[in-house]
């Protein structure tokens, strides 16, 4: 008896990145929804109750997923969905001037832009699990 | 601000009475605030209490010697402008003072009208250094912003175009991978494309500002640049349903420019009509020939700019974002370049707009008038190219 | 206090940061007016606002809420709905800042009010400083300036914000967000000290309230309350829009059956037609004219004698808000007996 699929919201406002990196997850095996915006992302999260959550740092404007990050990390039923962070616009977070280990972006893990597929989905498993690849 | 403008501070540092009377005196009266010190101590402790521009320092006095005093002053503060006075002006003491970082050197007995002079000069020059200080620190901000956000400009489209090709490296054959392969293959075609173009923007506006590109000062005409332009968007006008429109009723609006930077001019505005438009909306080019200067307006019906936001408009990365308008692709650059070329024309642009009902932009630049030398016919610079321009009257 | 400044361009960083200590509302801007509102990212609020249509009163004394809920034999069951929500209010202008804490007064007197006082515990305070315009005249009302009851207030210095800590929680604040504060320098201070002396000067509405008190008294039987009465429509919107009103009224909401209900409490004003009707019929203050002159005779003299000042802060909300135009510049030049208001 499978499990059922593992869901995987990612926040991203690049409608390609997202597309790209949602096929790939899907053909993994996950169920994936997409949000572009902060907003939109927060309404979904709490709809769709992911396993996991792909968020992109620079959106719209340039705080839009630490703000995001924290609504989330202050909603019930939503603090302990694991975030997976990615920004292409710096490689660490603290070149943004953020002390590193200081608790701003509650994240669990980073990434920077482009990613390397199987590398993500190797941590999305040891998150979550799932991830059985289709035929 | 309501508030009057702060008096320069001047110091004098004398032991002679009578010269810090009549320098208090003469300095007042061209309007500085002026605080005399009969010696070096108290004198540095007045500049490091009143901030002065200037200080006016004597030489020979008791205590601490003037040049010890000029060399603290800088220390103090390094922008400070010395003029030393001395009763016993010889090379050597001049010399010596200069090299201790005196700016001028002033010989007693004086006029009023000497020690205005080189009061005047000294704060003059002084004004200059901090100026240029400041527009080189705004020139390494905005170059250090141009970097920041172009990188991130151009990193956006690139990164996308990355991961569709990983994903794709990555993704097993099958038939649902094929169909998704051509889509990806436009996708990354279209994100190309928008790296050209933000490219393209930013060398215009870099060549625009670095004079690097020897403008042309001939005779162009508006209104053959405006009809070539709206021929060239018809099909993208047509597939915004947006219709396009010329009320240029002269034969030819003449101005003396730069045939590619007013194509640039006119380009920017026309294609935001059509973009910042409605469907079934309309742009409309119109133009009007007055004595001695020639006015285009590109007007639109679109979605109109809140009055905020008109300000900000001409600033180089600004882009409305507001709920309203749809998030079209752009570098927000359109307008700057726009505006950078009037301003190079010695014109003006304008705006004018109505949220929801739409906005007009209107160009005035000054109209063609033959230089002596030059023939004044009715053929404009537009059928030749430009070496020939170059050739014909500069 | 601790005196930092935050560099401007650093605020959204901060913003998303304090977000730790609660829900992060701020001015702003909806159809033109200004609203305080939680945010759902940092861009869309508007520190450069005049004033909000209400005032921060709506987050401590909401316009409705249930006190408790009973059942008929058993008993009541206060309710905590949202009390425990935690709020960080950005943007919050002094005047603002000195009604909450004028209104603290009156909830925290000799009948502490629970609900009020754990909202007010839960909501921080982030103040900005900002500039007069024609209907402002906190500076007459001595509110212009306030040295409590704010947990940070920024004072606008160019490019930096010149940061006043005010409680334990604004340090925490800053300590969380590590090095985005920097020391302010003495320059720094100066500029401040520029900055609001030029303030000063920007005021445009001036309202004499020295011996206000007094000649409210003496002149009860003036004529110009029955032009106000005339003029005045009973809205209540001066009173709904009003940092230091608090008048609300109570009712029973019985369940069908009549064995549980809940007991409400929801925003009145002393310009609503039955504020002063009794039970029997009476109505103390039938005419509207009457009810005019107790909102100003209460709020510039019966406050004063309950809790030593007025309590309008000269925010200029019920200028913008009255639909006739009731200025109360022009209703204290005419008491004082000045043919027009003194505003410049």
């Amino acid at each position: 008896m499978s499990s059922p699929a593992k869901k995987i919201l990612i926040v991203d406002d690049d409608h390609d990145f997202a597309e790209a990196v949602s096929s790939y997850l899907e053909a993994q095996g996950y169920v994936v929804v997409t949000a572009h915006e902060g907003r939109e992302g927060l309404k979904l999260a709490k709809m769709e109750r992911p396993d996991l959550i792909i968020m992109d740092i620079v959106m719209n404007e340039r705080t839009e997923g630490f703000f995001t990050v924290q609504e989330l990390r202050r909603t019930a039923e939503l603090k302990a969905v694991p975030i997976f962070v990615m920004s292409s616009l710096y490689s660490k977070i603290t070149d943004f001037g953020v002390p590193p280990d200081s608790g701003w972006l509650a994240h669990d893990e980073f990434f920077s832009k482009p990613v390397e597929m199987p590398a993500l989905v190797e941590k999305i498993r040891q998150r979550i699990g799932g991830g059985e690849a289709t035929a | 601000m309501s508030e009057p403008a702060e008096r320069e501070t001047i110091v004098v540092i004398d032991d002679d009475y009578a010269i810090r009377l009549s320098c208090r005196k003469i300095l007042s009266k061209m309007g500085f605030r002026a605080e005399t010190f009969e010696d070096g101590a108290q004198g540095l402790e007045g500049v490091a209490r009143l901030k002065p521009g200037l200080a006016v320092v004597d030489l020979k006095m008791p205590g601490i010697s003037g040049m010890e005093v000029i060399a603290r002053v800088h220390e103090i503060d390094p922008e400070i402008v010395v003029v030393v006075i001395t009763g016993y002006p010889t090379i050597d003491t001049a010399v010596a003072a200069m090299k201790c970082g005196a700016y001028d050197f002033l010989p007693k007995p004086f006029s009023p009208d000497e020690l205005r002079l080189i009061v005047n000069r000294g704060l003059e020059r002084r004004r200059l250094a901090i100026e240029s200080r400041r527009a080189e620190v705004e020139r390494a901000l905005l170059k250090r912003r141009f970097v920041t956000f172009v990188s991130h400009q151009l990193q956006t489209p690139l990164v996308a175009i990355h991961q569709y090709l990983s994903v794709l490296k990555n993704l097993d054959d099958t038939d649902d991978a094929a169909a998704k392969r051509q889509q990806w293959f436009d996708r990354c075609l279209a994100r190309t494309g928008e790296m050209q173009t933000i490219i393209k923007d930013w060398l215009t506006l870099s060549r625009i500002e670095g004079d690097r590109l020897s403008r042309q000062r001939v005779k162009v005409d508006l209104k053959r640049i405006v009809t070539d332009i709206l021929a060239t968007y018809e099909e993208m006008a047509r597939r915004n349903t947006v219709s396009l429109e010329v009320r240029m009723p002269e034969d030819a609006y003449l101005v003396r420019g730069d045939r590619n930077c007013l194509i640039v001019l006119f380009d920017n505005l026309i294609v935001n009509a059509i973009k910042y438009n409605k469907p079934g909306g309309k742009v409309t080019v119109s133009g009007e020939a007055r004595e001695g200067e020639v006015e285009i307006s590109v007007t639109d019906t679109g979605v109109g700019i809140p009055e905020k936001y008109r300000q900000l408009l001409f600033d180089e990365f600004f882009r409305v974002e507001d709920e309203g308008s749809k998030k079209t692709a752009g570098t927000g650059l359109g307008l700057a370049i726009s505006k950078r070329i009037v301003s190079e024309m010695g014109g003006s642009i304008e705006v004018e707009s109505q949220v929801n009902a739409g906005s007009t932009f209107r160009v005035r630049l000054l109209a063609f008038r033959a230089q002596a030398g030059e023939e004044d016919n009715n053929r404009s610079a537009n059928e030749f190219t430009s070496e020939e321009d170059t050739d014909r009257g500069r | 206090m601790k005196i930092l400044k935050l560099p401007k361009e650093k605020l959204d960083f901060f913003a998303s940061v304090v977000q730790q200590f609660g829900e992060v509302h701020a001015p702003v801007e909806q159809d033109g007016k200004y609203v305080f509102q939680r945010l759902s990212r940092w861009s869309e609020a508007r520190l450069d606002y005049d004033r909000t249509i209400l005032p921060p009163k709506k987050y401590t004394l909401p316009p409705r809420e249930t006190l408790f809920q009973y059942r008929a034999g058993q008993g009541y069951l206060p309710s905590t709905e949202g009390l425990d929500k935690r709020i960080v209010l950005m943007g919050v202008h002094a005047c603002d800042v000195y009604g909450l804490n004028l209104l603290d007064q009156v909830f925290s007197g000799r009948y502490d009010d629970p609900p009020y006082q754990t909202r007010r515990k839960n909501m921080a305070i982030i103040g900005i400083d900002c500039r007069p315009d024609g209907s402002c005249f906190c500076r007459s009302m001595r509110a212009d300036f306030v040295d409590r009851g704010f947990d940070l207030f920024f004072y606008d210095i160019g490019d930096y914000y010149l940061t006043l800590v005010g409680t334990a929680l604004g340090d925490d604040m800053v300590l969380a967000t590590g090095p985005l504060f920097e020391k302010a320098s003495p320059e720094d201070i100066d500029e401040y000290k520029r900055r609001s002396s030029s303030k000063r000067q920007a005021f445009q509405l001036e309202v004499e309230i020295r011996d206000l008190p007094e000649i409210f008294e003496m002149e009860y039987q003036s004529g110009i309350w029955d032009e106000l009465g005339e003029k005045c429509l009973s809205c209540g919107s001066c009173s709904m829009v009003c940092p230091t009103c608090y008048c609300h009224d109570v009712a029973d909401d019985a369940q069908l059956g009549s064995r549980d209900g809940g007991r409400n409490r929801s925003w009145d004003s002393c310009l609503f037609a039955a504020h002063a009707a009794v039970a029997g019929g009476e109505n103390f203050r039938n005419s509207r004219a009457s009810r005019i002159k107790l909102r100003y005779y209460h709020k510039h003299r019966g406050f004063v004698a309950e809790y030593g000042r007025p309590g309008c802060v000269g925010c200029g909300r019920c200028i913008a808000a009255c639909p006739v135009e009731i200025h109360i510049g022009d209703v204290i030049a005419k008491l004082r007996g000045i043919q027009n208001a003194p505003s410049r």
